[in-house]
């Protein structure tokens, strides 16, 4: 791993999957990362958790976010989108190239 | 709340993701949404708050302490709760249930006891009052004269006053007006709050017109007006061109500062100058005075100056012909002040409602005390479940400050969970309570949950903890080792401890304090329902309405017309008088000679139709013909308490009555009746037709509908509404519904205490199952011992309900002599019964006994259960 890639945890690598995931559908803020990770790991998911990671993240340089304009539905608030910046990617990058060789390594046989 | 655990802009984006998700949900379930986003809010914070709190907390920690660490012990403890689910819920039902009540009643009840004067320095404001020597505390009266302010502000220059009356009303429309007060030039001055939009200007004090400048409240602005921005300079008239122009608005929760406006003004006027007869009238008092002193001046000298002044008011007053039939009382308090008094504000506008708000807060400390030490006896008892572990730590190093942190962690967690829901609870039902609250009572703040509160609820949090954690130490305080690890479980002879019965003792001493004010209030309710108001209430529906300023006895007559031809209608009567409204006005009508003492005396101005809807019968006499009362001629009916009083040993009827020099005959007699309300008794009524006043009006609509009419009340306000739409129905409903309004304060007092009392028979019920469980639970292989050596299921049931005896007994002991001492502050609302009413104490202590016993019983049951065999294999 580079010396520059943070290493990740396990919930902060489904954070930022699930960020890409609702950025490829439109924005990706609080509801839309929220769904996509429930959705996708059928995991029950501390809301709080989320947002808490979400922020976490940021603060580490792997995220960066921007607001929109205050809506009405909202109750005239703004939005927080987030985007994955380009060290998180490499962190991401670096960790699935591990798990691959790690499964590699297992081989055909493994029984999982 | 969000705001105080992140940064401004993530909790905006935060709980605006929720409310874009609440919205949608709501297109589903609009309740079920809410929820939802109080659950989600509440959940996100509770993690924002714990992880904050681990955060900071694993910044700080000192190297002394590092057995375990602050994050260690949250997380074990959150472990430890997790596997004692029962005591984890049962601590957070409790905390909670005391919790939201507690600070529901402390939201209420906080202006009145707690929350400073919104005035500016409100210390230095006093209430200006005259009286009379010569009566017992030389009782004051609410109004003076313009004489009396006059001289007053002359005597003492230095001095700020200012003089306001209180009880008018101004018209915005054809049929509504608003409650209004006039207030002098120096009112806002005096206070030290300005109006928050526009103002008086001098020239609203000049002379009379029709279209009188008002400032609204700001509740008003916002109810009625929808907020407008252009509500200063808007003119609200009748048909007559009389009517208001809005000149201001005031601040919002403006709390209007003379005792008798509790019913609060909703409009301030601007007092114009009266007529000369007027001002100078020493003896005409319908005016209150409110100071603010200087600082470091003397009450009492100022007091004694215008004592001064008053004497010299008092030789100008007139001389009045002595009337025999006025009191003593009467005939003093006709004359002059000698006295003049200056109380601190503060205490005035409370006085009324000081001792409710102080007897509601009590019980409401009570059960947050109650929670507190059932809090404790289960804590206690879990410390002792956990005491191997607890020694094992200690014998590996653990001081006592890491040990006590363990437990202080687990009760902190524990605590703040309840204290949170409790908060959240009480904001949902604060409203519903807030509804149930009587018409009249000054709370000097609108009841919310805001900061006050929360920091209640930590206080009481915080003491919680504190007592909790002490208490458990307590139980822990022999950590020998050797002892502790070679015993199982066996921990008899502590189950017994004195401090467990005096910890249970309490409880049921508190409680049963609690539920004996609960029994007394809603006996004394009861026994108010039982009365008998005098006239027909099934079927029969009050009618409050407003008409406009001219409305002749022809539309009078009109309107009662179309009422009486609505299907189902028996009966209509129109008054020009309140009903079941706790209003008594008293009566002009002079009293003959040689008649006996009476109350007062209630003159009603009715309609013929009155006696048939109120299901009065002559019972001596005969009734009016509706020529009589309704085209007005000099005939009345009255009442048997008048009859017997007015002319004592012989008949009524056919004897006259002067009223303003007019005589009236009387031909009939009727039942007394509950005029005002259901919890006061009659004095007598005088019935007169509403037509011979010189300016009839119809304030009341009396309805009686057929037997066999469903649901007849819409039919009638639906005729109305059509066919007088200048006609404003202020409140229509059902008799049954206006009787238990006009004891509201009763009904409250009596929800309030019960609720609490019911609180509190929960919560020691709870707690003692819980205590008994956990102590039955840590004997499980003395009790299969027991069963091995021969003892029977009922002989272990027996044993167990024995042991509780002692705390049971005693608690109710305690808590009869607490109770003693406590109910003495509710005897004046109770209703012709006293604190001491033996069904009350003996179904309160009969309750209390049954939910004590039922505690015990269950755990007692489970234990008789136990099979020895495996009772001896446990450990």
């Amino acid at each position: 791993m580079p010396q520059d890639v943070p290493p990740l945890g396990e919930f902060e690598q489904m954070v930022l999957l699930a960020v890409l995931c609702a950025e490829k559908d439109g924005e990706a803020y609080g509801i839309t990362v929220f769904d996509e990770l429930t959705a996708r790991t059928k995991r029950g998911v501390a809301r709080g958790a989320v947002y808490m990671t979400l922020d976490r993240l940021e603060k580490k340089g792997l995220l960066s976010s921007y607001q929109t304009e205050p809506t009405a539905e909202r109750g005239g608030r703004a939005k927080r989108c987030y985007q994955v910046t380009k060290p998180a990617m490499a962190a991401l990058r670096e960790s699935r190239r591990a798990l691959l060789n790690l499964w590699e390594g297992l081989g055909a046989k493994s029984g999982i | 709340m969000l705001r105080w655990l992140t940064d401004a802009t993530l909790a905006d984006s935060i709980a605006g993701d929720l409310e874009a998700e609440r919205r949608r949900r709501a297109m589903v379930s609009p309740w079920r949404a809410t929820l939802w986003s109080w659950r989600s809010t509440l959940a996100v914070a509770l993690y924002f708050a714990v992880s904050n709190l681990l955060g900071r907390l694993r910044d700080r920690r000192p190297a002394a302490i590092r057995f375990g660490g602050w994050r260690q012990d949250a997380r074990h403890a959150m472990r430890s709760l997790r596997r004692a689910p029962w005591y984890a819920s049962t601590v957070v039902a409790v905390i909670a249930l005391s919790t939201a009540l507690a600070a529901t009643v402390f939201a209420i009840v906080d202006g009145v006891l707690f929350k400073p004067l919104t005035y500016a320095d409100p210390a230095a404001l006093y209430y200006v009052s005259g009286g009379f020597s010569s009566l017992p505390n030389a009782a004051s009266v609410v109004s003076a004269s313009l004489a009396d302010t006059r001289a007053w502000a002359a005597a003492v220059p230095e001095v700020t006053m200012s003089t306001a009356s209180i009880g008018t009303n101004v018209t915005i429309s054809d049929n509504d007006y608003l409650r209004a007060a006039f207030v002098d030039r120096y009112f806002f001055d005096v206070v030290g709050v300005h109006p928050l939009l526009g103002g008086f200007s001098e020239a609203d004090f000049g002379p009379a017109a029709k279209v009188q400048p008002a400032i609204v409240t700001y509740e008003v602005w916002q109810s009625r007006f929808g907020g407008a921005p252009d509500i200063i300079g808007r003119v609200l008239i009748d048909a007559g061109g009389e009517g208001a122009r809005i000149v201001g608005v005031l601040p919002r929760g403006f709390v209007y500062p003379h005792p008798a406006g509790r019913v609060a003004p909703e409009a301030l006027l601007a007092m114009r100058t009266p007529s000369a007869a007027v001002r100078n009238d020493p003896s005409r008092r319908g005016w209150q005075v409110i100071a603010r002193l200087p600082h470091a001046s003397s009450v009492s000298s100022i007091e004694s100056r215008l004592r001064l002044a008053a004497r010299e008011v008092g030789q100008q007053f007139p001389v009045t012909p002595d009337d025999p039939s006025a009191s003593a009382t009467r005939r003093i308090t006709r004359g002059p002040f000698d006295v003049v008094r200056l109380r601190p504000l503060r205490d005035v506008l409370v006085a009324p409602t000081r001792m409710f708000a102080l007897a509601s807060f009590t019980v409401a400390a009570g059960l947050l005390l109650l929670g507190a030490l059932n809090l404790a006896g289960l804590a206690a008892g879990r410390t002792l479940d956990r005491q191997r572990e607890l020694t094992l730590r200690s014998a590996l190093g653990g001081s006592t400050a890491t040990l006590l942190r363990l437990l202080a962690v687990e009760h902190v967690i524990v605590v703040a969970i309840g204290t949170l829901l409790g908060l959240a609870i009480a904001t949902l039902t604060l409203s519903g309570v807030t509804a149930l609250l009587p018409v009249g009572i000054l709370l000097l703040k609108t009841p919310a949950i805001d900061l006050r509160v929360a920091a209640f609820g930590l206080v009481a949090a915080v003491a919680a903890v504190t007592l909790v954690t002490i208490w458990s130490w307590r139980a822990l305080r022999t950590r020998h080792l050797r002892p502790v690890l070679a015993s199982s479980a066996g921990a008899t002879a502590r189950t017994r401890s004195p401090g467990r019965v005096v910890m249970m003792a309490s409880q049921i001493a508190v409680a049963l304090a609690m539920a004996l004010g609960g029994a007394l209030l809603s006996t004394s309710l009861l026994r108010v329902w039982h009365e008998d108001p005098g006239f027909a209430v099934d079927q029969t529906a009050r009618i409050r309405i407003n008409t406009p300023s001219t409305f002749p006895l022809e539309a009078q007559q009109e309107l009662l017309d179309a009422v009486a031809h609505v299907p189902g209608v028996i009966a209509v009567a129109g008054l020009d008088e309140m009903f079941l409204e706790r209003a008594v006005h008293g009566s002009t009508f002079d009293k003959p000679a040689g008649a006996l003492e009476t109350g007062d005396v209630e003159n009603l101005s009715v309609t013929s139709g009155f006696f048939a809807a109120a299901g009065l019968a002559a019972v001596e006499g005969r009734l009016p013909t509706r020529d009589e009362f309704d085209r007005g001629r000099r005939v009345v009916i009255v009442s048997r308490q008048v009859a017997a009083a007015f002319w004592p040993g012989r008949s009524a009827v056919g004897n006259s009555l002067v009223n303003d020099g007019e005589t009236f005959e009387v031909i009939g007699v009727v039942a007394d009746i509950r005029h005002a309300s259901l919890d006061r008794d009659s004095d007598g009524e005088i019935y007169s037709p509403n037509a011979m006043q010189a300016r009839p009006e119809l304030l009341n609509l009396l309805v009686r509908f057929d037997d066999d009419a469903v649901d007849p009340l819409p039919r009638v306000v639906n005729t109305l509404a059509i066919r007088f739409p200048n006609v404003k129905i202020v409140r229509a409903e059902m008799l049954a519904d206006a009787l238990g309004s006009s004891v509201q304060l009763r009904r409250f007092q009596a929800w309030l205490f019960g609720v609490f009392g019911g609180a509190a028979l929960l919560v020691v019920g709870v707690g003692m199952l819980g205590t008994i469980a956990m102590s039955v639970a840590r004997r499980t292989r003395e009790v299969g011992v027991r069963m091995a050596l021969g003892a029977t299921s009922s002989g272990v049931a027996a044993l167990i309900l024995r042991e509780q005896l002692p705390p049971v007994v005693s608690g109710i002991a305690a808590g009869a002599l607490l109770s003693g001492w406590l109910v003495g502050f509710l005897k004046e609302y109770l209703y012709k019964m006293t604190a001491h009413d033996w069904m009350a104490w003996t179904s309160a202590i009969a309750v209390l006994v049954l939910v004590t016993m039922t505690a015990a019983l269950v755990p007692a049951l489970r234990a008789s259960r136990v099979d020895p065999i495996k009772a001896l294999r446990v450990d």
